[in-house]
């Protein structure tokens, strides 16, 4: 650990996390001249890891180093004081110091809190010291998993979320048999619309996904290496292997006594200040505004941290600068299909439209959520080519009536005839077309 | 400095030389190209008006592409701006598509993302863009945006002057 | 033939370098017709094309190109390119072949014409170019050489009955002069579509000042460029023309002076045009009165002014030749024709270029006179067309077929013959497989070639020598960028090849394509040898241009020596010699109860920019720009009816019914559909009657039908 340099001439920036938001406020304040010295603390050692990029590690696609987007030269590069692999234990908003483990102190002029979020568990009894229940956020518990994979017939996870039904494509790619089990009655609960999980259903269904929906984990157990989990009505599966994909909560428990304002994660005005002066707050652990609905929400998406933390290192480095917020946006590949969700698909209140264009023999399915008549949200299967456009369209508040543009291309049928033009397709995929016809 | 390009919307036909150029020069199967055309509709004939928007990657200077690339295969050079993908750094987790508001991504066999990059061998070459080459009404071009947004500024000013008899 | 290029740079990025291996080798786009014909630089390496780009220091394309052009290498790698001459093996049309070789195909092919032509005589052969045009002197010099009078082109539907028109005004006609004229008068033309070498002249014309007239039921790109609009309903052209004329004449805004010392007719003319006051032409085009005040009178007081005809859509119809007539009368009229800015006669060069050089095309072609063969077919029911075409009216090769008078059709040698240019496609597919020798040379195994008992495998431009020149005075010999894929050849070469066999007394042809060319520049001194130096081409210095208003040293090339108004040769054949309106033989004034089943107007073959008729709907980069067919109707027709753009309809006409989508726009007026013709998943000329033609010029009347449109649930 370096002694800190508590000169009173330099200032002291003080970033609590190493991930997306940490480091992307570590180089917006570097770019934008910031002159005093910035710290970066984090519970992990090494250099920022992408989370994201632990399918394609697993499935072999890319190499560990890949893992790590912004590379290891970075803090030495930027003059940045690493505190790695050393957690966070309690920050005095009014003494402007942060504590970490094994009694250091740092203090601050600034201090951006972008501990991230960590994933959650169910509420059952057992699951707490299980060997073989992994959930996946580090890098060392990818590595762990890359391991345990190894030797592994079969494995349950537990959520059919964005990243349960990608790791159930991955491990099934490994000839590992996979249970793939939901508490409630459809997958991607939050981002697919029930009108559309159906196909989503049938589709992998038809890839031969083991998916038991509306099953409820009472208790799980460990004998002899393999693990037992107990679910409604007396079902016990036998597995190898549990993986925890039912969602995250931000990392906050360091936050114990002071009045830095929470709801279920930091809020933020959209300077990336909290409520406290001199402190910020960005990425996962952050409730930033959702700006299709303006109200302060948890938005888990890799963008969002960069935007925030970004914001956040402009800000501290004396800019003024401001982040209007983030549009729920995903995109996620599996099996084969692509799935896109925009916006708010369950509006609360209001006149509720639903459009649909579903072409099955495309594979192309498209839904979109009016609420009042102004557009604010959708779900895709495969029609990628649009969703960018989509998304602007949301953010504009486009209304079935407005216009965007009607393309030149003759539309094919992929056109939604129910709205007068917002939109139409430009370009059909390509077919399996090789480049001489 | 920032290269762009530039489009005048009264010359363009709506002929689409530009995608199929664009195809040729980047060996993109049919219906796939880094470069659109839009047609714009609006109006009761005699006072309707049509008219053409070819628009490729707009390689922006805070590309939301770049920001949300997990991978870091998105760049942007600091030299002229041109924003490039590096296609054996992208994992085709289309996030990218999703972040550009003018669907400038495109994806190709592989999976993986590709998209204008301003044909940057081509411009290295001292070389013009094949959009550019290939347009025949000349409605496309392309430079460092101070440039062109001279050029437009001198043709704004010349069409204002002309209208009031000042210029010839 | 897929190229593998590895991932360094400069060859990915395709730059034209030592390192890279990429040469750039010169050459012409023949995709489309002779007045673009754009140059080409050709990227090769290991012999293989790998990108196009237009020519900088070709005058004409100034390095640009159409969608056409830039998809030059799917054109030309397609893998359904002809590879080696084939022999029909099963039943006529089935399209089963045997491939066999050049020396038997050719010395077959020449053994049963020259034995049909022993039997019925050399009129019985018919040979037959499509829309390419590089190779019509030299077929129909074959044909004449033959003895065969029955030279035809897809010319029997395209431009010739527009030279028809204003020969019979004028006797011989010119473009308007883009970079003087002060004022165009654009006549149902869509010249950035269908020809983009003069959109950036066009553009710029525009910006120095030009005012622009446009005449036409679409709406076109060039509309928001015009000053005025006049949208008629189409067939109707000669009304507004007359009604054009009427406004000049009246208000005393005509040439006086030309029309009394150059003119003949214009007394009989007067009076016929008072009849078409604006207020009747408004009546019968649809174009308001004030409107065609303001035209007319934009036009005739602007000087100089030119008009711009296009090959096609004027003459599309059952009244076009004297549509046509009405309409370039108004050159004459204003006293803008041959004039310095208005519409300036240059004698044709080579293939349907004038630029001032002077070939001998024409003669070359004409190797026996019409007098000394048998009457075309035709010329019974078309001797307009045969007094001032040099070709026969293939419109009526169906007819002449069926009923083997005033001879039997025995036999064709067609270069990218496509049944579906005739109306009543179906009758003309049908009378295909009742004549008993059928050669068809193309790239593509066509419908059409279906039909055939040899079928010759023709290569691209890319592959071959060819002469070419252009109106800037631009000249190129090119040289073959690439070898002849698999068996191809050059057409010319399969026409010399065959004039060994059939025709080895003319003292030409069997000599070859390069001994032909340099017998018809001969009188400019230019030579094979010479422009082969200049593989980029050159151009030709200090070329005298004709002077001006050429009529008043030697009159005009009428039978009178002046303008006809009224023409003398219809008067010989006993037809109006005004340019008389007529409405078009299916239309809702001429046929109202027809139009009570089918009410709107149905115009077809309009041109959208990436096809050009047949050709480019097999290169995916063009096709997936708009996949499938359409048409295109108003919002009012469409909503009365019930349709959105997407959906599937179908059109019906008295005589048969297709099924396509529909896209709901503002570019046709209420009361008209426009359909895009050449799409391959459907027959738009079934839908036409087999003799629905002008009886002056055998031109189908494509762009003026009735139809009905109504929607249905999906295909088929």
């Amino acid at each position: 650990m370096n002694p800190v340099d508590s000169s009173h001439k330099r200032k002291h920036f003080v970033i609590v996390g190493n991930g997306g938001a940490g480091i992307s406020a570590a180089k917006a304040a570097c770019s934008a001249g910031y002159q005093g010295i910035i710290h970066m603390v984090s519970d992990i050692e090494g250099p920022t890891f992408n989370p994201m990029l632990s399918p394609y590690y697993l499935s072999g696609e890319i190499v560990y180093e890949r893992c790590f987007p912004f590379g290891k030269e970075f803090y030495e590069k930027n003059s940045i004081q690493c505190h790695f692999g050393s957690p966070v234990e309690a920050i005095d908003t009014q003494q402007q110091k942060v504590y970490v483990s094994g009694g250091g102190m740092i203090p601050y002029d600034d201090c951006l809190i972008a501990t991230g979020a960590s994933p959650l568990l169910p509420k059952v009894p057992g699951i707490q010291n299980s060997y073989n229940v992994f959930t996946l956020r580090t890098a060392e518990q990818m590595i762990r998993l890359k391991k345990a994979l190894m030797g592994a017939k079969n494995a349950v996870i537990l959520g059919a979320s964005l990243i349960g039904i990608k790791l159930a494509e991955v491990l099934m790619r490994k000839g590992i048999r996979v249970i793939l089990v939901e508490l409630t009655k459809q997958v991607l609960p939050f981002f697919a619309h029930p009108q559309l999980a159906p196909i989503i259903h049938e589709h992998l269904l038809n890839k031969g996904v083991d998916l038991r929906l509306s099953w409820a984990l009472e208790g799980l157990e460990e004998k002899k290496g393999r693990v037992y989990l107990h679910f409604q009505e007396d079902q016990i599966v036998k597995t190898d292997l549990v993986l925890i994909c039912i969602g995250i909560k931000p990392n906050l428990e360091f936050l114990k006594g002071t009045q830095i304002e929470v709801d279920r994660g930091i809020i933020v005005d959209d300077h990336m200040q909290t409520n406290i002066n001199h402190v910020y707050a960005a990425g996962d652990v952050s409730q930033g505004t959702n700006q299709l609905t303006g109200k302060k929400e948890m938005m888990g998406l890799w963008g969002n941290a960069c935007y925030q933390g970004r914001t956040a290192g402009y800000n501290v480095a004396g800019m003024n600068v401001s982040y209007p917020g983030y549009l729920p946006q995903y995109v996620n590949h599996f099996f084969g299909i692509t799935f896109i969700h925009l916006g708010d698909i369950n509006p609360q209140g209001g006149e509720i439209e639903i459009l649909k264009q579903f072409e099955p023999s495309e594979g192309i399915y498209s839904l979109l959520v009016f609420d009042k008549g102004v557009l604010v949200g959708a779900n895709l299967i495969n029609n990628l080519k649009e969703a960018g456009r989509l998304k602007t369209a949301i953010l504009r508040k486009q209304t079935k009536e407005g216009g965007l543009s009607r393309y030149f291309f003759y539309p094919s049928g992929k056109d939604f005839n129910l709205i007068k033009p917002v939109f139409s397709p430009s370009f059909m995929l390509a077919k399996k077309d090789s480049f001489y016809n | 400095m920032q290269l762009g390009f530039s489009f005048n919307f009264s010359r363009c036909t709506g002929c689409m030389s530009c995608i199929v150029a664009c195809q040729d020069q980047n060996d993109l199967p049919g219906g796939v190209a880094f470069r659109h055309v839009i047609k714009l509709e609006k109006g009761k004939y005699p006072s309707v008006k049509f008219s053409f928007l070819s628009l490729a990657c707009l390689h922006c200077g805070d590309a939301p592409c770049v920001m949300v690339c997990p991978t870091g295969a998105l760049q942007r050079r600091d030299r002229d701006g041109i924003v490039i993908v590096d296609r054996d750094l992208c994992i085709g987790c289309h996030s990218c598509a999703l972040a550009c508001p003018f669907g400038a991504p495109q994806y190709l066999e592989d999976g993986k993302m590709a998209k204008c990059d301003f044909c940057v061998a081509r411009l290295e070459a001292g070389l013009e863009p094949a959009c550019v080459r290939v347009c025949p009404c000349r409605a496309l071009d392309f430079g460092p945006l101070e440039k062109l947004e001279n050029i437009i500024a001198e043709r704004a000013s010349r069409t204002i002057l002309e209208s009031r008899g000042l210029i010839p | 033939m897929v190229h593998q290029v590895n991932t360094n740079r400069i060859l990915k990025g395709k730059v034209p370098t030592e390192e890279s291996g990429i040469e750039i080798r010169k050459t012409i786009c023949s995709i489309c017709n002779p007045l673009s014909h754009c140059g080409i630089d050709a990227y090769v390496k290991d012999g293989v094309v790998i990108k196009v780009e237009g020519t900088k220091e070709n005058p004409h394309n100034e390095g640009t190109l159409c969608s056409k052009g830039a998809a030059s290498r799917q054109y030309i790698y397609h893998k359904d390119r002809l590879r080696s001459p084939l022999l029909r093996k099963g039943p006529k049309g089935s399209g089963q072949f045997d491939p066999i070789s050049w020396e038997k195909a050719l010395d077959l092919i020449a053994e049963r014409l020259q034995k049909i032509r022993k039997e019925s005589g050399p009129e019985s052969v018919v040979f037959y170019v499509g829309y390419p045009k590089w190779q019509r002197p030299y077929v129909k010099r074959l044909a004449h050489s033959f003895g065969s009078p029955n030279y035809c082109s897809e010319s029997s539907t395209c431009f010739q009955a527009t030279q028809i028109a204003s020969r019979l005004n004028y006797g011989y006609f010119g473009p308007p002069e883009l970079s003087k004229t002060k004022c165009l008068l654009v006549w149902s033309g869509n010249p950035f579509y269908s020809n983009t070498t003069m959109a950036r002249k066009l553009l710029d014309a525009r910006e120095r000042g030009m005012k622009i007239i446009e005449v036409g039921p679409l709406i076109t790109p060039l509309t928001s460029h015009a000053d005025i609009h006049l949208r008629l309903r189409p067939g109707t052209d000669g009304a507004l023309a007359l009604g054009l004329a009427h406004v000049m004449i009246e208000n005393n805004l005509y040439d006086r002076e030309f029309v009394e010392k150059w003119t003949l007719g214009f007394e009989e003319y007067q009076a016929y045009v008072q009849e078409f006051s604006p207020h009747v032409a408004e009546s019968i085009t649809g174009v308001p009165s004030e409107l065609i005040v303001k035209a007319a009178t934009l036009y005739a007081t602007t000087k100089p002014a030119g008009l711009l005809t296009s090959a096609s859509p004027t003459v599309h119809h059952t009244n076009g030749v004297q549509n046509h007539r009405a309409l370039t009368a108004l050159i004459g009229l204003t006293g803008n024709f041959d004039k310095e800015g208005g519409n300036y006669v240059i004698p044709p060069n080579y293939l349907y270029i004038a630029n001032g050089l002077i070939f001998r095309e024409a003669e070359f072609a004409q190797s026996r006179p019409y007098s000394e063969m048998a009457p075309r077919i035709g010329e019974d029911v078309y001797p307009v067309w045969c007094r001032l075409v040099s070709e026969a009216q293939a419109m009526h090769i169906p007819n002449q077929i069926r009923t083997q008078k005033p001879y039997p059709i025995r036999a064709l040698v067609g270069f990218g013959l496509n049944y579906r240019m005739w109306p009543g496609s179906d009758y003309m597919k049908e009378s295909l497989g009742m004549i008993d020798f059928l050669v068809n040379i193309d790239l593509f195994m066509t419908d059409s070639a279906k039909m055939a008992d040899i079928v010759l495998p023709a290569c691209s431009s890319f592959e071959r020598s060819e002469l070419k020149t252009y109106p800037e005075g631009f000249v190129i010999w090119t040289q073959p960028v690439i070898s002849p894929l698999w068996d191809s050849r050059s057409d010319v070469d399969i026409i010399t090849d065959l004039a060994v066999r059939l025709t080895p007394e003319d003292p030409l042809l069997p000599k070859g394509y390069e001994v032909c060319v340099n017998w018809i520049m001969e009188p400019s001194n230019l030579t094979v040898e010479e422009l082969k130096k200049y593989p980029a081409g050159r151009m030709v210095e200090n070329i005298r241009r004709p002077p001006y208003q050429k009529y008043e040293k030697a009159g005009f090339p009428t039978p009178s020596g002046k303008m006809e108004f009224t023409s003398t040769i219809l008067k010989e054949v006993g037809l109006d010699p005004l340019p008389y309106y007529q409405e078009p033989k299916l239309s809702p004034r001429s046929t109202p109860e027809v139009a009570k089943k089918f009410p709107l107007i149905l115009t077809t073959g309009s041109r959208l920019p990436h096809f050009i008729h047949s050709r480019t709907f097999r290169l995916s980069w063009t096709k997936a720009l708009t996949p499938h067919p359409f048409v295109e109707i108003n919002p009012q027709d469409a909503g009365v009816r019930g349709i959105a753009s997407g959906d599937w309809v179908k059109i019906s006409t008295p005589r048969s019914s297709i099924k396509v989508k529909a896209e709901v726009t503002e570019k046709v007026p209420p009361g008209v559909v426009n359909i895009y013709h050449a799409y391959p998943e459907i027959e738009v000329n079934q839908l036409i009657d087999p003799d629905y033609l002008d009886p002056i010029s055998g031109f189908p009347g494509f762009k003026s039908l009735l139809c009905e449109v109504e929607k249905t649930r999906g295909l088929g």
